[in-house]
């Protein structure tokens, strides 16, 4: 490009907008790896017929009310609001509740929002660090709390914010995902859920509640959310499509406090999720078809996460530790100390096995001795083979050392 | 939408944009009060007896059977989709650099973004007038200050625009951008000739500003004509074009794109929060285009937006008074009038409605009061009936009017 010599392009950008990040990239992998990754979706479940239908149904019904300029599909919102509801979330109403393109684009505007450079951003260390970087970018300062095997330690929350306060320091909001946690599958019990949700209203900070993996329950006692504890609103519950429909539709949505959300829309500035896709996916989702799906999509679940244990008891030195998840995509695991993820991961790479390093879940350089594997993607077979390859990592990095 | 500015116990909770944002009131004008029986030409939608139902059906069963797991999970962009842009800006003869091309939910998507990147409260935007206040209206929301070209019956006034450049330089003020929509141009359906366009590019250039072109009508003539992009000008480092598959596929996919200087595409690209629009929707759109269709489906959409615009001229031809000049449109939705002193169109409007009919007036594409004596009349989205029935029905109100004012 050239640029006329007396003028710079540059100079007409906004403040915001002098200076950008780099966007990142994904990661290779050599042939033949078996990756465990990503959290993706199960590819053998995609709804693939019932989508057919809905398109060819709601093209059918209403083809310029489908097709045309138009708002979000206010069917979509309602389902969404009962669902919210069925859920305990009874102050969900379809002027507080807006569907968007993946939960991605509310972690990217709750920002937008709430946080003006150097303000303060509370995060569970490990978390889904994509949320974190888009808080970062808008120059918030991260501040960790860290998971113990029942989620978020509560204790320590606690703690932060009294230090926090006692240096006048007023922090946004707390970013947590209390149910089946990613990276850490973990569950936050009833009791520090409670607390949570009355810690915030005691500092008066908001609390970001990421469900994204809430209805990927396969055991276990359904919690309340903390939107459905939360009686003075202070949370804003984020909840997608991604896990329980495909994350390739971009469909999520969002309920909190009603001068929040009324925020967020304002800053969602193409307005509308498309009047197809919304309606597509109301349709897939209508008359009980979303839960009878989610049932299979659980009980697929369950199953690759055994087969996962199994074959992690098998062939892990049984000095790695980890939790068994009750839902979700994932199973984390702590490494003995001679056993630093790095070297795990070179060896694994000879292996031709990959995960997502701990490291890459903390926003502060912890976690050099854990790892993500995901059983949400591979099948069986993949699922068997790259965990006892990468058992014979972890057991040929021993011998080395 | 109203805000409560106070945002209760949240207030100091928000960042001073969101603040900010609940004190802003809208430039945006009150449309008509239509009632369900009003035969509608106010708005641009798109005529729903064309859309392509059967080809979006069949291509979301083709899309799935073909590659479910490349489809429907996590996904970095699609390249299908950024290859067909390619290649219909190639066919007009642009030289693109992928890299310069973004997909994104609709080309509001991209009038929302560009003042999050250009513009801090206090700067200047140069609009035509009338326009599209639906952008405006973005500008205007971050502190903008809107001036105003007139548009003639060949598009922007291009010497108005001169003038306003070199008095905007003379006063230090260096403006963000240009919008314009050259090509049957909304609310007038005017094309700018290509003379004028190298013109302006050439302004741009010798000004340093940003050119937008928003080309959502683009593909939409009705007859041939040799009015270029302003990709392919000189001075095309400074031109941002937008282009949209909402008129030649349909407004409710949302699928538009970008292509701009490296430096504008990069930051348009951080700012789009969501990052990447999903690989359903995007590869769904690429399916659609296949073997020729998307070319078929837009020669089919030429002639019948064409025969529609035909109907609606010969109608006002046969009941507008004579003294209402109206512009014949080569391409796009709209026919544009100017009305005579003695029918404003507001209160015209309102007789429209009580007669079943209404338009849009003028009023709503100008971020200045103008447009009082103007009307936009959209001949896309209504069936040729009730065109002429609409048509039939503003020239009863009009004659109404007239007659109540002697």
């Amino acid at each position: 490009m050239t640029i006329n010599a007396q003028h710079s392009l540059d100079a007409l950008f906004s403040t915001r907008a002098k200076t950008v990040a780099e966007s990142g990239s994904w990661g290779d992998e050599a042939e033949g790896t078996i990756s465990l990754s990503y959290g993706f979706a199960d590819p053998e479940h995609f709804p693939v017929k019932q989508l057919v239908d809905a398109t060819a149904e709601i093209l059918a019904e209403d083809v310029n009310g489908a097709l045309n300029y138009g708002p979000t599909y206010p069917g979509l919102v309602k389902l969404v609001v009962d669902r919210l509801h069925a859920r305990g979330v009874t102050s969900a109403t379809p002027a507080n509740t807006m569907i968007s393109y993946g939960s991605s684009q509310i972690l990217a505007l709750i920002p937008q929002i709430l946080v003006d450079p150097g303000d303060t951003v509370i995060v569970e260390g490990p978390c889904f660090i994509g949320a974190v970087r888009s808080f970062q970018e808008a120059g918030a300062k991260i501040e960790t709390v860290p998971v113990r095997a029942d989620g978020m330690d509560i204790d320590a929350l606690e703690t932060m914010l009294k230090d926090l306060k006692s240096r006048k320091i007023h922090p946004k909001f707390i970013y947590t995902t209390p149910t089946y946690q990613n990276p850490t599958g973990t569950l936050m019990p009833l009791a520090n859920r409670k607390r949570l949700v009355a810690l915030a209203d005691q500092y008066g900070v908001l609390i970001l509640e990421d469900d994204a993996y809430g209805d990927l329950r396969f055991e276990g006692e359904a919690l309340p959310q903390l939107a459905a504890l939360d009686t003075k609103g202070w949370v804003i519950h984020v909840a997608t499509f991604s896990k329980i429909l495909a994350p390739g539709v971009r469909m999520a949505y969002c309920t909190g406090p009603d001068a929040v959300i009324k925020r967020i829309n304002k800053f969602k500035i193409e307005g509308s999720s498309g009047p197809f896709l919304t309606r597509m996916v109301e349709r897939f989702a209508a008359d009980g078809k979303l839960d009878t799906h989610i049932s299979v999509l659980n009980k697929t679940y369950i199953r690759k996460r055994n087969v996962m244990l199994a074959a992690m008891k098998k062939s892990f030195p049984s000095d790695v530790r980890y939790e068994i998840p009750q839902g979700g995509f994932f199973i984390y695991c702590y490494l003995p100390a001679d056993m630093p993820t790095a070297k795990v991961a070179a060896k694994a790479r000879e292996h031709k096995v990959a995960f997502l390093p701990g490291a890459g879940c903390y926003a502060n350089g912890q976690g050099q001795n854990e790892i993500r594997l995901a059983f949400s993607y591979q099948n069986d077979a993949n699922i068997s083979e790259g965990i006892a390859r990468l058992g014979a990592a972890m057991h040929a990095v021993r011998a080395e050392a | 939408m109203t805000l409560n500015p106070d945002g209760g116990h949240y207030e100091q909770l928000f960042s001073k944009a969101a603040q900010r944002v609940a004190h802003q009131s809208s430039i945006l004008v009150d449309l008509p009060n239509e009632t369900p029986e009003t035969i509608s030409l106010a708005f641009g939608d798109a005529d729903p007896h064309i859309f392509p139902a059967q080809q979006i059906t069949a291509s979301v069963a083709g899309l799935l059977a073909e590659d479910v797991d490349a489809v429907m999970n996590y996904a970095p962009a699609d390249a299908r989709l950024l290859a067909v842009v390619q290649q219909r800006l190639e066919r007009r003869g642009v030289s693109v650099d992928p890299s310069q091309l973004m997909i994104t939910y609709g080309s509001s998507q991209v009038l929302g973004l560009l003042p999050q990147i250009f513009v801090e409260p206090g700067d200047t935007i140069i609009v035509e007038g009338p326009t599209f206040l639906g952008a405006v209206e973005y500008f205007a929301a971050a502190g903008a200050k809107i001036e105003t070209i007139p548009v003639g019956p060949t598009g922007m006034d291009i010497e108005a625009l001169a003038a306003c450049l070199l008095d905007l330089q003379h006063r230090n003020i260096r403006p963000k951008f240009i919008y314009t929509i050259p090509t049957f141009q909304n609310p007038t359906g005017t094309l700018m000739p290509a003379v004028a366009r190298a013109r302006l590019v050439a302004l741009a250039a010798e000004f340093g500003v940003l050119v937008v072109e928003d080309d959502a009508y683009g593909d939409l003539h009705f007859k041939e004509h040799n009015s270029p992009s302003m990709l392919t000008l000189p001075g095309s480092e400074w031109v941002l074009h937008i282009g949209t598959f909402s008129k030649i596929l349909a407004p409710g996919i949302r699928m538009a794109w970008a292509y701009g200087p490296p430096a504008v595409m990069k930051r348009l690209r951080a700012f789009k929060s969501e990052s990447d629009c999903g690989t359903f929707v995007t590869r769904l759109v690429s399916y659609m285009t296949q073997d020729g269709w998307l070319d078929r489906h837009i020669s089919l959409l030429r002639s019948h937006y064409a025969a529609k615009s035909t109907a609606m001229v010969a109608a006002i031809a046969e009941h507008f008074p004579k003294d209402v000049r109206t512009n014949v449109p080569e391409g796009g939705f709209f026919v544009y009038g100017y009305l005579p002193q003695d029918l404003p169109a507001v209160p015209l409007n309102d007789i429209a409605i009580a007669h079943g009919a209404s338009f849009l007036p003028g009023t709503t594409g100008y971020a200045n009061g103008q447009g009082t004596h103007e009307m936009r009349i959209a001949f896309s989205f209504q069936t040729t009936p009730n065109l002429v029935t609409g048509i039939t029905r503003i020239g009863a109100a009009m004659r109404e009017l007239r007659a109540r004012n002697s």
